[in-house]
C-alpha cells in the first residue's frame, strides 16, 4: 500500500539499494488524513501548552550581556532579547500555536508559531547550556511546518466563506503519510543517537561502572529533600547497572519499531517510562518529549473510533474502508 | 511544500526535505554540532565519577560584611552557574574581569544589596561518603576574589 509521488520515480540505473527502497516505502506510505490531523492538533497543542506554562523565558530575558552565550540562529545577536519583546513573542506564540492546532490559516500559522517557539527556546539555549527538553517536539513540528495543507485537510476549523479543508475525495493517501513517518524517524533517530553517544563517549562503562549510581546520588543530594527512589536504585549496584542497561537498550532499540510496528507496544511505553523515571528520580522535566512520542506513535484514529464509535468520528466525505484506519501503522 | 488536494500526491520537495532533515540529524551528532533544534544529543553521555566539585559565591559589601550570593538562582538569567564557573576557570583575565563586573553590578537585583567584591568558593566531596541520605560535606576552599578591577586568585 505504497503510493509514490508522481515525478519522483527514479530511472532503473539509479535504483537505490534495498535499504533505501525500504526506507522510501516506509516514509511515503499512505496514511489516513485524520491521523495527520491528530498529529497537528497534538503537537501544536503541546507547543501551546509549553509556551504558555514555561516561566523560564521571562527569567532569562534582560540577562546581562556578559552571560549571553548564543547558539544557532542567535549567534549574530549582540545580547539577550528584552523582557517586553519576550512577552510579546510568548503571547503570540501561544495564540498562533492554538490557531495552528485548529488548522486555521496553516501556511501562515504553522511557520509563525514555530518561529516564536524557536526564538524563545534559543533564548534558553543562550545561557551556557544546551537545553534538550523540547528538542524532539521542535524537530517533529518541522514535518508539519513542511506540510500545512495536508495537515489541515480534515478535523480543522474553517473561516466562513472559505473553501473547506475536508473537500477531498479520499481521506487516505501518501500526502498524509510522509509527515507522520518523518516525525517517527526523527524520534527514533533521536533515541538512537542519545544511546550511541553514551557508548561513543563512555563505552560500556556507562553501564558497567558506577556511573548511574553517582548520577542518582548527585541528583538526590541536589534536591531539597533526599529522593528515596533515586537512593533506592543508587544504593543497589546491581539495580543501577540493570537500569543503565535498560536505558541504553531502550534508546538504541527504539528504532526497531519503525520496521516492526508491533514493537511499538514495547518501546513506546519503555521510552515514556524512561522519562517518567528520570522525572521521579532526578526531577528533570522531559514530559514534552514523552508526550511527543505518544502523540506521534499512537494511532489516534483507531483510539477515537474505539472510544467513541465510528459514526461520531468519520467525516461523511472522507469515510475510509473498515480496515483502512488500521493499516499503515 | 504542500499538496493541492490530491491525497496521493507527495510534494516535489518532500523527499529532499526528509533526506536533509535526517542528514542534518546525523551530521550534528557525528560532528558534535549544536545548531538548535538540531543537537549532538550528548546529554548524560559522559561517565560520572565519585568525585564531585561545585561552586558557591558570596558577596562582600562596603562595610566588609560577607553574605551568600545565589548566582545559581534563575533571577535575571543567572542560571547554569556551574557551567559559567567552568568557563571562568579556563578563560583569560579579560573575560574574568567582564564576568566579575557583571556579578558585582547585578548584586542589588539578585541579592538586594550592593557588593564591592564577590568571592568564589570551590567545594569538593565524594558521593560515596554518605551521612544518612546525604553526601558528607567534604571540603571547601576560597579560589577567586572578584572586584570591578578583575579577578585574582585568593590566597
Amino acid at each position: 500500500m505504497t503510493a509514490h509521488a508522481p515525478g519522483l520515480e527514479l530511472p532503473a540505473s539509479a535504483v537505490p539499494p534495498a535499504l533505501l527502497r525500504g526506507a522510501e516505502r516506509f516514509v511515503f506510505a499512505a496514511q489516513d488524513a485524520r491521523r495527520l490531523a491528530a498529529l497537528r492538533i497534538g503537537l501544536f497543542g503541546l507547543l501551546a501548552l509549553r509556551l504558555a506554562t514555561n516561566g523560564d523565558y521571562a527569567q532569562v530575558a534582560d540577562q546581562p550581556r556578559a552571560f549571553f552565550d548564543p547558539v544557532s540562529l542567535f549567534e549574530p545577536l549582540p545580547g539577550m532579547p528584552p523582557s517586553e519583546l519576550t512577552a510579546i513573542v510568548q503571547v503570540a506564540g501561544v495564540l498562533l500555536a492554538v490557531v495552528a492546532a485548529a488548522g486555521l490559516a496553516p501556511r501562515l500559522t504553522f511557520p509563525a508559531a514555530y518561529a516564536c517557539a524557536l526564538f524563545l527556546n534559543l533564548m534558553l539555549n543562550a545561557t551556557g547550556k544546551i537545553i534538550h527538553n523540547d528538542v524532539v517536539l521542535m524537530l517533529c513540528l518541522l514535518a508539519l511546518v513542511a506540510s500545512p495543507r495536508a495537515a489541515s485537510r480534515v478535523w480543522a476549523l474553517r473561516l466562513r466563506g472559505r473553501s473547506g479543508p475536508m473537500a477531498v475525495a479520499s481521506s487516505r493517501g501518501a500526502a498524509y503519510g510522509w509527515p507522520i513517518r518523518t516525525a517517527m524517524i526523527v524520534i527514533a533517530l533521536a533515541y538512537l543517537l542519545v544511546g550511541l553517544q553514551k557508548l561513543r563517549y563512555s563505552g560500556l562503562g556507562w553501564i558497567t561502572s558506577d556511573n548511574l549510581r553517582w548520577v542518582l546520588y548527585a541528583s538526590s543530594d541536589a534536591q531539597p529533600e533526599p529522593n528515596q527512589l533515586a537512593l533506592f536504585v543508587a544504593d543497589r549496584a546491581w539495580l543501577a547497572h540493570l537500569v543503565a542497561a535498560i536505558t541504553v537498550a531502550t534508546e538504541i532499540g527504539f528504532i526497531s519499531c519503525l520496521r516492526w510496528a508491533r514493537l511499538r507496544w514495547l518501546f513506546v511505553p519503555a521510552a515514556v517510562g524512561l522519562h517518567l523515571g528520570i522525572g521521579l528520580t532526578m526531577r528533570l522535566d522531559y514530559s514534552a518529549q514523552a508526550l511527543t512520542v505518544i502523540i506521534v506513535f499512537v494511532n489516534w484514529v483507531v483510539v477515537a473510533e474505539w472510544i467513541s464509535g465510528r459514526e461520531l468520528w468519520v467525516m461523511p466525505v472522507c469515510r475510509p474502508g473498515p480496515a483502512s484506519a488500521r493499516r499503515g501503522r | 511544500m504542500s499538496t493541492r488536494g490530491e491525497p496521493d500526491t507527495v510534494p516535489r520537495l518532500a523527499r529532499p526535505f526528509v533526506a536533509l532533515l535526517i542528514g542534518a540529524l546525523l551530521a550534528s551528532a557525528i560532528f558534535a554540532w549544536e545548531p538548535w533544534p538540531l543537537t549532538s544529543f550528548r546529554l548524560f553521555s559522559h561517565v560520572r565519577s565519585d568525585s564531585q566539585t561545585s561552586w558557591r559565591a558570596t558577596l562582600v559589601d562596603a562595610a566588609g560584611a560577607e553574605a551568600p550570593y545565589a548566582l545559581g538562582s534563575s533571577a535575571r538569567g543567572f542560571r547554569n552557574f556551574g557551567f559559567r564557573m567552568a568557563e571562568f576557570a579556563a578563560t583569560g583575565q579579560g573575560r574574568r574581569a567582564e564576568l566579575c563586573r557583571a556579578w558585582i553590578d547585578a548584586a542589588p537585583d539578585v541579592a538586594r544589596r550592593r557588593a564591592v567584591e564577590v568571592r568564589l568558593y570551590r567545594r569538593s566531596w565524594l558521593l560515596s561518603e554518605r551521612e544518612h541520605d546525604r553526601a558528607a560535606p567534604g571540603g571547601e576552599e576560597r579560589v577567586y576574589d572578584c572586584t570591578r578591577a578583575g579577578a585574582r586568585v585568593a590566597g
